[in-house]
């Protein structure tokens, strides 16, 4: 018989039904929301500090940015392509950023850090679509440019940037009751950018486009066009990232947001977005952050050395890939 | 009677391979043509210029008696001219509904965003498979997981749904069983008493003889005949098809 796998079905928490039920399936289904929970309860009985207000949302704002980051490039990646830009463009942001900041005021910042996000990653759908680059070698050129670029423009240092402190208090280090601002803007991107996937006809096509470009195309759907659109978000998420560096740290810095791309492609490939493109979900892409992010941080309140850390965290990426295609192929095979 | 279609002396070259040479065609209303032909005939090139894929170098269409340019496959839409082609139909982790109505969904305005009506689109494609006697379990499945023949009957569903008067299938029974092809067969005559008017590209003369009212048949180009299916017979076809009289009794 034929069972649908789409990832409605798949993750029935998102469609309609039974709620508890619902989640009791999507635990069986997804090894990224049943990794998360054992995650938990593991970590819960390791560390008396774990399960805390302050810790949890300390979790959180660390990996906003990481966060945003993942959000493009879940879009990026269920279109059939990927970004290695993500940190690159991150940090030319704050660059230009801390550079404009005297000159335009912090809300003229704003606008300038998104344009430059914008432009990087239109530039990088225009050498896909027009100059036929493949997307790998396309944003690996953009992350090494854009790195340069940040590095040119503030001649390799650390520039203090001049910012008003309503900006500061927006989106670095302000709280809306014990949620931090960060954590605040970030989520309301993630949930946003999950709405406009599952819902909109702009989030349809962008699935259309990665499950079968040709068809689309002969479906009326501007191919090209929704994928220039797919890398420019990208830009502008990693550069709204570059505002929150700006508004934790004070400061423009050429090698920040350093491997940043990398952990947000373990955040999707963990939540279960495959490669191939065609279907995806931001939610997924949400657990996959906090599996990494709260790996490292029982990791950290063991004081486990960072160096084991870092290999936990390969380890952990490769099993999560390795049990979601075996449950995809489990599944193909009970057809 | 005007065509509903009609084709006057249609000319397509690649380079120096004349690929057409002086084609006239014509398709009626609810009718079933079949355009047959060895490989290397033309039939594709032929499609491509009905449905907008290439333009023709020279060479008239008309629609409806009016003379209409086709220049690429928005044009072939909008006359109500839709293609189903034998690969890359489909969007395999989509579901049925979301492949019906892919490129043309229905949508609400929410704040100047396109919001999916996905209920309305569920109901009105089973509504859409049920009048077409199509069974598939549920609209909400993807067609990855599906037989051939669903995958055909949906890819046949979505060009029809829309209004559409033309319908062109690039062999539709190709690779499938035998009670899924029976299965396209009779949903191609449904669709005929219908009124819609259907060209089939077919290398199987069985179906052919089935389901078409007549027989446009190509050779090197040109058109080697045009028959009506009770005017003639297999072997007259396959006569030609290869150009001879090779079948010998």
């Amino acid at each position: 018989m034929s069972d649908g796998r789409n990832l409605s079905e798949r993750t029935p928490m998102f469609a309609k039904g039974n709620l508890v039920a619902g989640a009791k399936d999507l635990m069986l289904r997804n090894i990224a929301v049943t990794g998360l929970l054992a995650l938990i309860i593991i970590s819960t009985f390791l560390s008396p500090y774990f399960l805390t207000v302050d810790n949890i949302f300390n979790v959180l704002r660390q990996w906003t940015m990481v966060g945003l980051i993942a959000i493009g490039l879940t879009y990026v990646i269920i279109s059939g392509g990927i970004d290695l830009s993500g940190g690159a463009v991150l940090a030319l942001a704050t660059v230009v950023g801390a550079l404009a900041a005297p000159i335009v005021g912090s809300a003229g910042m704003i606008a300038v850090v998104i344009l430059v996000g914008a432009v990087c990653g239109y530039i990088n759908g225009a050498l896909i679509t027009w100059g036929k680059v493949p997307p790998f070698v396309a944003t690996l050129g953009m992350m090494t440019a854009a790195r340069g670029l940040a590095l040119i423009l503030s001649e390799g240092r650390t520039l203090t940037a001049d910012l008003a402190p309503e900006f500061v208090f927006a989106f670095g280090r302000g709280y809306l009751g014990p949620i931090p601002m960060p954590v605040l803007l970030t989520g309301i991107v993630f949930i946003t950018a999950a709405v406009v996937l599952k819902y909109t006809v702009y989030g349809r096509h962008v699935c259309l486009v990665g499950d079968n470009p040709v068809g689309a195309h002969r479906s009326g759907i501007q191919v090209e066009g929704v994928i220039r659109s797919v890398y420019t978000l990208h830009g502008v998420l990693a550069a709204m990232a570059g505002l929150l560096f700006l508004g934790r740290l004070g400061v423009g810095e050429p090698t920040g947001g350093m491997l940043f791309e990398l952990s947000g492609i373990a955040a999707v490939v963990i939540g279960g977005t495959p490669f191939v493109g065609g279907v995806g979900s931001i939610l997924l892409t949400f657990v996959g952050l906090m599996v990494i992010g709260l790996t490292y941080n029982i990791l950290n309140l063991l004081s486990v050395s960072p160096y084991a850390q870092d290999f936990a965290r390969g380890v952990i990426i490769v099993v999560a890939v390795m049990f979601s295609i075996r449950r995809e192929a489990k599944s193909r095979a009970r057809r | 009677m005007t065509p509903l279609l009609k084709l006057n002396k249609i000319c397509k070259s690649f380079g120096a391979v004349r690929a057409l040479s002086d084609i006239d065609f014509e398709l009626h209303e609810s009718e079933v043509l079949a355009l047959a032909g060895d490989n290397g005939a033309g039939k594709s090139t032929l499609i491509k210029i009905i449905s907008g894929a290439q333009p023709a170098d020279s060479g008239q269409i008309f629609f409806e008696g009016r003379e209409v340019t086709v220049r690429k496959p928005e044009d072939a839409r909008q006359l109500g001219i839709e293609t189903v082609y034998q690969d890359l139909a489909l969007f395999d982790d989509s579901n049925v509904a979301e492949n019906i109505f892919a490129g043309r969904e229905s949508v609400r305005n929410i704040l100047g965003a396109k919001f999916l009506k996905a209920e309305e689109m569920h109901s009105r494609s089973k509504a859409l498979l049920k009048s077409l006697n199509i069974h598939i379990q549920s609209t909400q499945f993807t067609v990855k997981g599906m037989s051939g023949g669903q995958r055909q009957s949906v890819a046949i569903a979505r060009a029809v749904a829309f209004g559409r008067k033309v319908v062109i299938l690039d062999e539709p029974t190709a690779a499938l069983g035998v009670p899924e092809q029976e299965k396209v067969l009779s949903l191609i005559k449904d669709l005929r008493s219908r009124g819609f008017s259907i060209i089939l590209i077919s290398h199987n003369l069985h179906h052919i003889f089935e389901v078409c009212d007549r027989i446009h048949v190509l050779r090197q180009g040109q058109t080697a005949g045009v028959r009506k299916k009770a005017e003639t017979d297999p072997d007259d076809i396959v006569k030609l098809i290869t150009g001879g009289n090779l079948v010998a009794h």
